[in-house]
C-alpha cells in the first residue's frame, strides 16, 4: 500500500512538472503546424475578384489585404462589452468583413456596395433580374441564395433589379 | 434522457421516494410506468419497437410453455398405446412447431434491430456495389435496442430450452425489457435474475441507498471528469486522420483506452447504482479489465454480459450443433487436432464476427471483431510455446515485471485494435496505425501537438489525476470491495466521501453551458 | 439512540461544511466584472442606491454610455439612474423595470428602442452580464425564463457554480480580490464614461428586416402597460448613433406605436444638430457610442426636455440628494481625471 502511495506521489509530481514546463521547443527547426487551421476557404465558384486578386469566405484576411491595394477606410463594429468584433474594410465598390476565428482573422463577408463593380459571377448592382437569372441561372433556382462549400452567395432583388450582392458563410446544416 | 442531465436526476429524485412510498404490491407497476416515461422521453417510435419485442417474445414464450405442457401430456398419453418411434415423431412435431415460432420471433426482433442499425449501411453498400439508388434511411437508433433485444432474446432462448418457465404476466416481461437504467448502455441481463427481482417488493434501506449513491456518484465522476474531458481530444484526433498521424496515434490509442474505460464503466456504475437504489441487483459488467494478461482474459473481464450472452446463446449451441459435429467428424482424416479445432475455430470466428457487427454497421467493426477472434485463436495456438517459455524461465515469468509487461502488452494490443473504432474506414484505421512506425513526429506531438487537441494543460492534469484515481482504486479493490470498506467506516464517513465526490464533480466535471452533454459511447452500439 | 444522534449531527456538519465550501468556490469562480467586463457589474450596482429617482433610464449601451445622471442633477436637479447593460434586450429591460418598481416609483421611465430589433435571445454571455447581478425575485425568474438561449438552463442561474465551474483554471487576481466583496461601483449611477475620440467614417451595409420582431414589440407593449399601471410616463428614445443603423421603417413603426399608446418618442438622431452632436468629436468608436463630450451634450438637451415636459421637481437643496450627488460628482471628476491621465 505504501509503495503504491509513493508511486502515485511520484507520478503526480511528474504530471505537475510536465504541466509547468515550457512547451515551446528549443529547436528552431521543429515547428508544429496546427492541423485544425483552415488554410483558405472552400468556396468553389463563389469567389470574389478585385485587382486580379481572387478571394472568398474564410480566406485569411491579412493575406487578402496584403494582395489588394490599400483600403479606403475601415470600421470596427463594437459588440458591447466584448472585444473581438467585426472589422470592415472599405474599397471602391465593395467591402470586406473580417472576424477572428480561432485566433486568425478570416473573411466572413464580402458586400458589393455600388454599381461600379461586376462580380466574377457576372452580377452587378442594378442588373435587371432577368439578366441576373440568365447570367447565373442556379441562383434563381436556389431562391437567390447559392451555397458552394462553406460560402453562400445572396442576391437581393428589388423592383426587378439586383439591389444587394453579399457573400457570407454558408449556414451549417445540423 | 441522458444520465448526465437534470431531467434524469429529477426523474430519479421523483421515482425513488414514490417507489418506496407506494404499497409494495404496486411497486413494480410504478417502476413500469417510470420505464414508460423514460422510453417515451427518448421517442415514441422507440417505444413502439420495444412494445413489439415484448408482445412477440411474450407470445412465443407462452406458446413454448403451452407446447411443453401439451407435449408432456400427449407423450404420456401415448406411452401405453404408441411405439417409441411414434412418440419420437410426435416429440419432433412439437419441437418443429416451437422452432418455427422461435425463428419467426428471432427474425422479427433481430429484423427490427438490423433494419434500424444496418438498413442505411446496406443501402449504401448496395449503391456502391451495384450502382443502385441508396435505400434505407438513417434512422435514429432506438434507445438501448441492442441491449434490450439481446436481454429479451436471451429470455426467449431460456424458455425455448425449457431452462426457465415463461412469465405469465406480459407487463412483468415489459418491466424487464424496459428497465430504464439498462436502456442506456446495458448491461445485458437475464430474466431469471434481474427480471424476477424487478417484480419483487422492495423496502427502503438507508445504508443501501447511501452505498448506491456512492456508486452512482463514482460513475458520474468517471464520466464527467475523465471520459468527457478525454473525449474532446480523442474526437479531435479521430476527425483528422490525415493531420494526426505517427506519434499522435499512440496518444490517441492511450487516451481512447482511458476515455472508453471511464465512459463505459462510469455508465455501468450509474446503472448498477440506480438498480441498487431500487433494491434490484444488476449484473456486474467489468472486473478490472485493464489488468488482464491477454486478450481472451480481457474479454472475460470487459463487457462481461455481452461475452456471456454470445457464449451461452451462440458459441456453445453452435459448437455442439449437428453440422459442427458432422464437420468435426469429416475432418478427422486430417488428424485429431484439426478435427478438434475446426468447430471451435469456426464458432469463435463467427461469434467475433457477430460481436463486431453488434457494435455497428460499419465494416470497421466487423474487421475489429474478426481481428479480436484471430488474436485469441493465435494465443490459443501459441499456448504450448508460452508454456515452454514459462518452464524455461520460471523466475522471469513469475516476476512482477513480467506480469506488468503482459498487462501493458494487452492494453496496447487491444488499444491498437480499437483504432478501428475511431475511423470510418478500415483503410484509414490501418493507415493511421502503421503511421506510428513510419512517421516520426514526436517533436511535434510534444511541442504543442497535444495542446492543440482542445484540452488545456489543466485538463490534462485533471484527466491524469482522474486516471490515477481509477487505477489506484482498481489496485485497492484487489483486497476487497471499496464501497463495503467505506461503508464499514460508518455513515458519516460514507457521507463525507459522497460529498467529496459530488463536490469534485461539480467543480471539475465537464458539464453545463459550453459543453455538449454527451451520451455514453456504448449507447450507440 | 445516542449513536444515531451523533450520526445525524455528523451528517449535518458534513453537509454544512460541504455547502460552505461549495459556496466559497462558487463565489470564487463567478466573474467579478469589476476590473474587466464591467458591464456585468452594472445590474447589481443599482441595489446600492440609498435615494430614489425621478427618472429611470432603461436600455442598452446607448443609455448607459449616453446619459449622465450627474449632469441631470447638477444642472436640472433631476434625480435619475440608468438600468442599462450591454446588449440589454427588451425582456431584460422589462425585468429591470419590474424589479425597480418593487422599491421605487419613478415619474418618468426612458427606454431606448434600439434593442427592439432583437426578437430572440442572442447570446448567453450577455444574458449573464445582465442577470448575474440582478436581485432574486419574480422579476429575475421571469427575465431568465424569457431570455435563456437554447443551451442554457435555469439551474445554472440558481447555482452559478454549475455555469462557471470551468473558470477554476482561469482565475485571475480580480477573482481573489473581489471574492467576498463587490468592490467600489464601476459606474456613476449606471453611467459608464468613455473619453476617447474616434471619428465616424463609413459604416458597413447590413441586411435587415424592415419590420421589428413581434415578440419584442409585445414586450414593449407590456412595458407600456406596466408604466401605465404605476402612473409612470414612458418615454421612448432612439439615442444618437450612426451604427447600428436605425432604419426608417423601424422608426416609423415605433412612431406609430408611441402614437397608439399616447407615448412620447424622440428619435434623437434627427435632433443631432439641435443637440450639437458631432460624430467627428463626440464618439469614441466611429459613431457607435458617444464619448463623455457627446453624453454631456445629449444629457443637457434631454434634461431640458424632461424638466419642461414632465415638470420634474428640482431636488437641489435637499440634504439627502445633495450629499448623494456631491459624492457622485466627486467620483465623476475623479473618473474624468483618470481617463484623461490613462487615456480611454
Amino acid at each position: 500500500m505504501k509503495r503504491t502511495a509513493i508511486l502515485m506521489l511520484a507520478l503526480l509530481l511528474l504530471a505537475a512538472i510536465g504541466c509547468g514546463s515550457n512547451v515551446q521547443t528549443d529547436d528552431p527547426n521543429v515547428v508544429f503546424v496546427d492541423p485544425n487551421a483552415v488554410h483558405g476557404g472552400e468556396y468553389g465558384a463563389l469567389y470574389f475578384e478585385s485587382n486580379g486578386v481572387q478571394f472568398g469566405i474564410y480566406d485569411e484576411t491579412e493575406a487578402v489585404l496584403t494582395a489588394l491595394p490599400a483600403y479606403r477606410s475601415t470600421f470596427t463594429g463594437k459588440s458591447c462589452a466584448f472585444e473581438g468584433e467585426d472589422v470592415s474594410y472599405f474599397y471602391a465598390g465593395f467591402a470586406i468583413t473580417s472576424n477572428v476565428i480561432d485566433g486568425v482573422g478570416r473573411i466572413t463577408g464580402i458586400t458589393v456596395s455600388d454599381d461600379t463593380v461586376k462580380t466574377p459571377q457576372g452580377l452587378y448592382i442594378g442588373m435587371p433580374e432577368e439578366d441576373a437569372a440568365a447570367a447565373f441561372p442556379a441562383l434563381r433556382d436556389a431562391d437567390w441564395n447559392l451555397v458552394d462549400g462553406t460560402a453562400m452567395l445572396t442576391v437581393v432583388i428589388a423592383d426587378g433589379a439586383v439591389k444587394e450582392i453579399v457573400y457570407s458563410p454558408a449556414i451549417a446544416e445540423d | 434522457m441522458l444520465f448526465p442531465s437534470w431531467a434524469f436526476l429529477l426523474f430519479l429524485a421523483v421515482l425513488v421516494p414514490v417507489y418506496f412510498l407506494v404499497p409494495k404490491r404496486i411497486q413494480w407497476i410504478v417502476l413500469l410506468l417510470a420505464n414508460a416515461v423514460f422510453v417515451c422521453f427518448a421517442g415514441v417510435l422507440g417505444a413502439v419497437f420495444l412494445v413489439v419485442t415484448v408482445i412477440t417474445v411474450y407470445a412465443a414464450t407462452r406458446m413454448f410453455d403451452a407446447s411443453f405442457a401439451r407435449q408432456k401430456e400427449t407423450l404420456a398419453a401415448m406411452k401405453a398405446t404408441h411405439t417409441k418411434e411414434e412418440r419420437k415423431s410426435m416429440r419432433l412435431r412439437f419441437e418443429k412447431r416451437r422452432r418455427i415460432v422461435l425463428v419467426l420471433t428471432l427474425v422479427l426482433n433481430f429484423g427490427i434491430l438490423f433494419a434500424l442499425k444496418y438498413g442505411a449501411a446496406i443501402g449504401r453498400i448496395s449503391a456502391n456495389l451495384f450502382g443502385t439508388e441508396a435505400f434505407g434511411q438513417e434512422l435514429a437508433l432506438t434507445m438501448g435496442i441492442s441491449f434490450y433485444t439481446f436481454s429479451t432474446v436471451g429470455y426467449l432462448f431460456d424458455v425455448y430450452r425449457e431452462s426457465i418457465p415463461a412469465e405469465k404476466n406480459p407487463f412483468r416481461l415489459a418491466l424487464f425489457t424496459s428497465f430504464f437504467p439498462l436502456l442506456v448502455q446495458g448491461p445485458i441481463t437475464r430474466f431469471e435474475t434481474v427480471g424476477r427481482e424487478l417484480s419483487k417488493p422492495h423496502s427502503f434501506d438507508g445504508r443501501r441507498f447511501l452505498s448506491a449513491s456512492l456508486r452512482i456518484a463514482w460513475g458520474y465522476w468517471k464520466k464527467l471528469i475523465v471520459a468527457d474531458r478525454l473525449l474532446v481530444a480523442v474526437r479531435t484526433l479521430c476527425a483528422k486522420p490525415d493531420a494526426y498521424r505517427g506519434g499522435f496515434i499512440l496518444v490517441e490509442m492511450l487516451l481512447y483506452a482511458a476515455c472508453l474505460y471511464a465512459d463505459f464503466t462510469g455508465g455501468i456504475d450509474i446503472t448498477i447504482g440506480v438498480g441498487e437504489m431500487l433494491g434490484v441487483t444488476v449484473e456486474e459488467n467489468f472486473f478490472r479489465p485493464y489488468f488482464s494478461k491477454n486478450i481472451a482474459e480481457y474479454w472475460r473481464r470487459w463487457h462481461i454480459t455481452l461475452g456471456e450472452w454470445f457464449k451461452r446463446y451462440v458459441y456453445y449451441p453452435l459448437s455442439v450443433s449437428k453440422p459442427m459435429r458432422d464437420l468435426s467428424k469429416n475432418t478427422r482424416r486430417f488428424g485429431a487436432g484439426v478435427s478438434r479445432r475446426v468447430p471451435v475455430y469456426l464458432a469463435t470466428i463467427l461469434v467475433w464476427a457477430l460481436t463486431g457487427i453488434w457494435h455497428g454497421s460499419n465494416l470497421t467493426f466487423l474487421v475489429w471483431g474478426l481481428l479480436n477472434g484471430i488474436v485469441i485463436l493465435l494465443s490459443e495456438e501459441l499456448k504450448p510455446l508460452y508454456a515452454r517459455f514459462h518452464v524455461r524461465f520460471p523466475k522471469l515469468t513469475e516476476s512482477t515485471f513480467y506480469r506488468g509487461f503482459t498487462v501493458i502488452r494487452t492494453v496496447l494490443l487491444l488499444s491498437s485494435l480499437r483504432i478501428l473504432d475511431c475511423y470510418d474506414s478500415v483503410g484509414k484505421a490501418f493507415s493511421a496505425f502503421f503511421s506510428m512506425f513510419t512517421t516520426w513526429n514526436w517533436g511535434a506531438v510534444v511541442n504543442g501537438g497535444i495542446q492543440s487537441l482542445g484540452l488545456s494543460c489543466t485538463d490534462y492534469a485533471i484527466a491524469f489525476l482522474g486516471v490515477l484515481a481509477m487505477f489506484t482504486l482498481s489496485m485497492v479493490q484487489r483486497k476487497g470491495a471499496i464501497r463495503k470498506r467505506i461503508m464499514k467506516r460508518g455513515t458519516v464517513f460514507s457521507v463525507c466521501v459522497l460529498l467529496v465526490l459530488i463536490g469534485t464533480i461539480l467543480i471539475f466535471g465537464r458539464y453545463g453551458f459550453g459543453f455538449d452533454a454527451s451520451q455514453f459511447i456504448y449507447n450507440r452500439f | 439512540m445516542k449513536r444515531k444522534g451523533f450520526t445525524v449531527i455528523g451528517i449535518l456538519l458534513c453537509c454544512i461544511v460541504f455547502s460552505g465550501a461549495l459556496y466559497a468556490v462558487s463565489r470564487l469562480v463567478v466573474p467579478k466584472y469589476h476590473d474587466t467586463l464591467i458591464e456585468g457589474h452594472l445590474s447589481g450596482e443599482y441595489y446600492r442606491e440609498t435615494t430614489d429617482h425621478d427618472v429611470l433610464f432603461i436600455g442598452d449601451c446607448e443609455v448607459f454610455e449616453h446619459f449622465s445622471p450627474v449632469i441631470l442633477y447638477n444642472e436640472y436637479g433631476v434625480t435619475s439612474y440608468i438600468r442599462g447593460g450591454a446588449q440589454q434586450l427588451v425582456w431584460h429591460s422589462y425585468g429591470f423595470l419590474e424589479d425597480a418598481l418593487k422599491t421605487e416609483t419613478p415619474k418618468v421611465v426612458v427606454y431606448n428602442v434600439l434593442a427592439l430589433k432583437y426578437g430572440e435571445p442572442q447570446s448567453e454571455a450577455y444574458n449573464r452580464l445582465a442577470l448575474d447581478g440582478m436581485r432574486w425575485g419574480k422579476a429575475k425568474i421571469g427575465t431568465i425564463r424569457a431570455g435563456m438561449t437554447e443551451d442554457e438552463d435555469f439551474m445554472s442561474y440558481v447555482f452559478p457554480l454549475l455555469r462557471y465551474h470551468d473558470r477554476i483554471d482561469k482565475l485571475t487576481k480580480e477573482d481573489v480580490r473581489y471574492w467576498f466583496s463587490d468592490g467600489d461601483p464601476v459606474s456613476l449611477k449606471g453611467y459608464v464614461m468613455h473619453a476617447g475620440v474616434d471619428p465616424a467614417t463609413e459604416v458597413p451595409q447590413e441586411r435587415y428586416d424592415p419590420k421589428l420582431p413581434e415578440s419584442s414589440m409585445a414586450w414593449l407593449s407590456k412595458m407600456a402597460d406596466l408604466c401605465e399601471a404605476h402612473g409612470i410616463a414612458l418615454v421612448l428614445i432612439k439615442s444618437p448613433s450612426i451604427y447600428p443603423v436605425w432604419h426608417a421603417e423601424w422608426d416609423a413603426e415605433i412612431e406609430a406605436f408611441a402614437k397608439s399608446r399616447g407615448l412620447r418618442y424622440d428619435n434623437m438622431i434627427a435632433e443631432n444638430d439641435a443637440i450639437g452632436i458631432d460624430m467627428q468629436t463626440d464618439t469614441y468608436d466611429q459613431g457607435q457610442h458617444l464619448n463623455l463630450n457627446g453624453a454631456e451634450k445629449l444629457t443637457r438637451w434631454f434634461g431640458a426636455v424632461l424638466k419642461n415636459e414632465y415638470g420634474l421637481t428640482d431636488h437641489r437643496g435637499e440634504a439627502a440628494y445633495d450629499a448623494d450627488y456631491a459624492e457622485l460628482t466627486e467620483r465623476c471628476e475623479r473618473e474624468k481625471l483618470r481617463l484623461q491621465t490613462e487615456g480611454n
